[in-house]
């Protein structure tokens, strides 16, 4: 196929992707609380969440398997899974949400004009749209723990889980300015560094060598509602009974 | 071009198709002669030639056209500046088969008005001949004299048929 | 009972009659015209307050994301679809009883799809922005998706206004011409305009006649496209419930369906305000109600097609949005539009006593009107409750904001068209005399009978 009807889009040197190991995962939650001091994630209060209007990049889904008392609780953190097949990023009218060429599908804040299309047309549930004034989100003195690295979205944008984009960044400028390759383990996303169970493992799935590669290779694998072809970058590992 | 124009008024078509029947005889050219009505007659009403018209000429090939700016358009500004989608081409035909379709439409669609309008001679904003009751269902045999002369016997042509009023302009 | 196609007056009296109603102007006007501009202004507020506000005083969170707005959107959109595409239809099938209905069709549907194109821009989350959807060079370094359905809804949407504007003008240019020669000063100097000096030559005529066809067989595929394209908001998506390759037919028929009922609605008001009780006659209405029963038939089968398929496969990720319709919160709306496209309507519109009842016509079609709402209601909303995984699943309702806003196109419709029903001749005068025309009594035997002769 000619490459102007392929798809040919530069390959970036790394490939991102992450690890949910669910036999692992306590649903501790400290990944939530990670995410939202990381990425200035607006606070809502239970009126706000019962209304479906809460912030959660990631989130643990708890799930209830058998009768009182004979009953266990699944926990499966879901974040943004990066689809190399994104549903969400062509149904944009104005690429708000593209590829990047490291596999990241990410959001630019500034070109949203909220036609919420992406949430819809988003099997996993983990895109959030603003309803409030950024001003409503963060009162006073909020503001002063804001990340300066992360923009706060204004009203009306979607946004989502962006992996952490401003420490790949920052940990890649590190690296080329020092001269030398980034390391696996150099970096990880919030969420990552904060489990202390060890249940979710970030990095590069270029590098065959890196724990993300290993992890990923599992017999225990398996990707979120694979039939759908949208080819995830986030791999479940979960084996045998909890 | 408005000089010298005589304009005889009938309450009917079969009074009209009289007038203009009677202009051909007095040897008045029949691309000379014309009809105003509320209605369109089919041109043998009047045993006039036919009319001709372009636009069945010109529809398609602003079809045409428009497809090809709006693959332009797609295609083009896709392939200038690319930012790769997930799992989609740089340029994704079906989708931009869509909109080159609509464009292609909208093109038909707008030049055919514009070179219907043009026709049709309009907009005319000069005092062309015309007159009232056309719009009531009568009509109006026009026709274009070369001087004065000719013009009497064109008036005393469209009487002689008939006609409830005869004036002259210009 | 015979049905006979209307015995038309002298043409001087066909004037009188139709231009009437651009002359004279009844106190129930001018309430009509403030109810309805009322509900507009009302309609605009709301859209303020929510663009001032934000989207949270809409009723849509997640993962409900579209809701009532986009309901509206796709109802108007399906309304604007037929007029246009009705007219187109009978103009190149050469039906002759289309001759009284196709003005008040055409203007239906540049108004309705004014109303319409505005939802888009209604339910954005930053609507001041919306022109970044547009392909122009900029400085933003920006440009269109054009591989977003929502921009091919941008071009449709573009295409057939424009088409359906130009489409209702230039057969009203000679009409135009008509009310220049009945009025005085600065009325005539307005209408003047209008007409743009048209006189009626045999060129004139003749390119009109031939504009009409062409722009006709323009216009019924963008028609087509555009209410499909609709359907493609939905259907092209992955979400379970609108990820079908019937939705683009399906809306489609749902859009005559319910676009023909609106024109009847409409004639049935206009017959009767404007005094056409001569020109608009139960002929009309049994043909019209004729196409309706099609088209109720054809929307059924549809929508049947589709539900068989998937109550059949019972896809889970289906069948909890079967289940939620057929027994859980939606069922009653299920109920509602079954009832109003089907179960009523198609039986009744079988017998001609009751295509002839004006009346009872008014009603079923209203009727029809309101379950067609719901089924686009049910096409948007059930889809979303249940999307995705089951932590996330909520139920929707809708605030006051967005019922004013659905207030807002039903009252910005009626105020648009009573506007417009002073401007321009609601019939069109030139075609209904074009019949008068080609009609002439033929004799079988002992009979008489109406023939038409071949004069277009």
């Amino acid at each position: 196929m000619a490459d102007w009807v392929s798809d040919k889009s530069p390959k970036g040197q790394h490939r991102w992707g992450m690890v949910v190991d669910l036999d692992r995962c306590t649903g501790c939650s400290a990944c939530v609380v990670a995410c939202h001091a990381e990425n200035n994630l607006a606070i809502a209060g239970p009126t706000d969440t019962d209304e479906g209007r809460s912030f959660d990049w990631i989130r643990i889904e708890r799930y209830w398997e058998g009768d009182f008392p004979d009953t266990k609780a699944h926990f499966v953190p879901i974040m943004c899974q990066h689809c190399e097949a994104a549903p969400c990023e062509p149904v944009c009218p104005v690429y708000a949400t593209y590829h990047t060429p490291e596999g990241l599908n990410s959001m630019v804040y500034v070109r949203c004009i909220g036609t919420r299309f992406c949430q819809n047309n988003d099997p996993y549930n983990v895109r959030f749209f603003n309803w409030f004034e950024p001003a409503l989100n963060f009162a006073d003195p909020l503001p002063n723990q804001l990340n300066p690295d992360v923009t706060v979205r204004s009203r009306g944008v979607m946004e989502k889980c962006s992996f952490c984009v401003q420490r790949i960044r920052r940990a890649e400028d590190d690296a080329r300015l020092a001269g030398r390759k980034l390391a696996d383990g150099e970096f990880t996303t919030a969420c990552a560094q904060s489990c202390s169970a060890r249940a979710l493992v970030f990095g590069d799935l270029t590098d065959s060598q890196s724990e993300v590669s290993r992890l990923a290779e599992s017999a225990r694998r398996f990707r979120l509602l694979e039939s759908l072809g949208t080819n995830p970058v986030v791999y479940y590992l979960k084996g045998g009974q909890a | 071009m408005t000089s010298n124009v005589v304009l005889g008024v009938f309450p009917d078509v079969a009074g009209a198709a009289q007038g203009v029947q009677s202009l051909l005889a007095a040897s008045f050219p029949a691309h000379s002669i014309d009809v105003l009505s509320g209605v369109p007659y089919p041109d043998e009403a009047f045993g006039l030639p036919p009319q001709q018209s372009n636009l069945t000429k010109i529809a398609p090939v602003a079809w045409i056209i428009g497809a090809i700016c709006g693959f332009t358009l797609v295609a083009g500004s896709a392939w200038l500046s690319r930012l790769p989608l997930a799992a989609k081409p740089i340029v994704a035909l079906p989708a931009a088969g869509v909109i080159t379709y609509e464009l292609a439409m909208l093109f038909g669609v707008v030049v055919t008005a514009f070179f219907t309008l043009r026709e049709m001679r309009l907009p005319d904003w000069r005092k062309s001949p015309y007159h009232y009751r056309v719009a009531e269902g009568w009509l109006a045999v026009t026709v274009q004299c070369r001087d004065a002369m000719a013009a009497t016997g064109a008036i005393a042509a469209l009487k002689s048929a008939g006609a409830e009023e005869v004036t002259r302009h210009g | 009972m015979k049905l006979h196609p209307p015995e038309l007056p002298a043409d001087e009296q066909i004037n009188r009659d139709v231009l009437m109603p651009l002359f004279t102007i009844s106190w129930r006007w001018w309430v009509m015209l403030t109810l309805a501009a009322l509900g507009f202004l009302l309609g605009l507020a709301a859209w303020c307050y929510m663009m001032s506000t934000g989207m949270w005083v809409t009723g849509i969170h997640r993962p409900v994301m579209w809701g009532v707005l986009i309901a509206n959107y796709v109802f108007w959109v399906g309304l604007s679809n037929s007029g246009t595409l009705f007219s187109a239809m009978l103009r190149l099938a050469g039906a002759t009883w289309r001759r009284p209905i196709t003005r008040a069709a055409e203007a239906m549907t540049v108004f309705a799809l004014l109303m319409a194109a505005q939802f888009p821009l209604i339910h954005l989350g930053r609507t001041w922005f919306f022109y970044y959807m547009i392909p122009y060079a900029n400085q933003r370094g920006l440009w269109w998706n054009y591989a977003s359905p929502l921009t091919w809804d941008l071009t449709a949407i573009m295409s057939y206004l424009t088409g359906s504007l130009v489409y209702l003008y230039l057969p009203a240019v000679p009409d135009f011409a008509i009310v220049r020669d009945h009025c005085r000063g600065l009325r005539r100097k307005l209408y003047g305009i209008l007409a743009l000096g048209w006189r009626g030559t045999r060129q004139q005529w003749h390119s009109l006649n031939s504009c009409i066809v062409i722009l006709a067989i323009l216009l019924l595929p963008v028609a087509v496209s555009m209410h499909t394209i609709v359907s493609w908001d939905f259907g092209v998506s992955l979400t379970p419930g609108w990820h079908t390759s019937i939705f683009g037919p399906y809306f489609v028929v749902g859009a005559i369906y319910s676009g023909i009922a609106l024109v009847i609605t409409l004639l049935v008001v206009i017959r009767r305000v404007c005094k056409f009780e001569k020109y608009i006659t139960p002929y009309h209405f049994d043909k019209l109600a004729k196409v309706l029963l099609v088209a109720a038939l054809v929307w059924f089968y549809l929508w049947f097609a589709d539900y068989i398929t998937a109550w059949y496969g019972k896809l889970p990720e289906e069948k909890v949005i079967m289940d939620i319709k057929n027994a859980g919160p939606y069922f009653w709306l299920q109920l509602t539009m079954m009832l109003g496209n089907t179960i009523v309507a198609i039986p009744l519109l079988c017998f001609r006593k009751f295509r002839t009842n004006l009346w009872a016509l008014f009603a079923l079609t209203i009727f029809i009107n309101i379950a067609m709402w719901i089924e686009r209601f049910l096409i948007v909303v059930p889809s979303l409750v249940q999307k995705g995984p089951s932590y996330s699943w909520s139920i929707y309702q809708a605030t006051w904001v967005e019922w004013l806003l659905t207030l807002y196109p039903f009252a910005g419709f009626c105020m648009f068209y009573l506007l417009f029903a002073k401007l321009a001749p609601l019939i069109g005068i030139w075609e209904i005399r074009e019949d008068k025309v080609a009609y002439t009594t033929k004799k079988l035997g002992v009979g008489e009978f109406s023939a038409i002769a071949q004069v277009e």
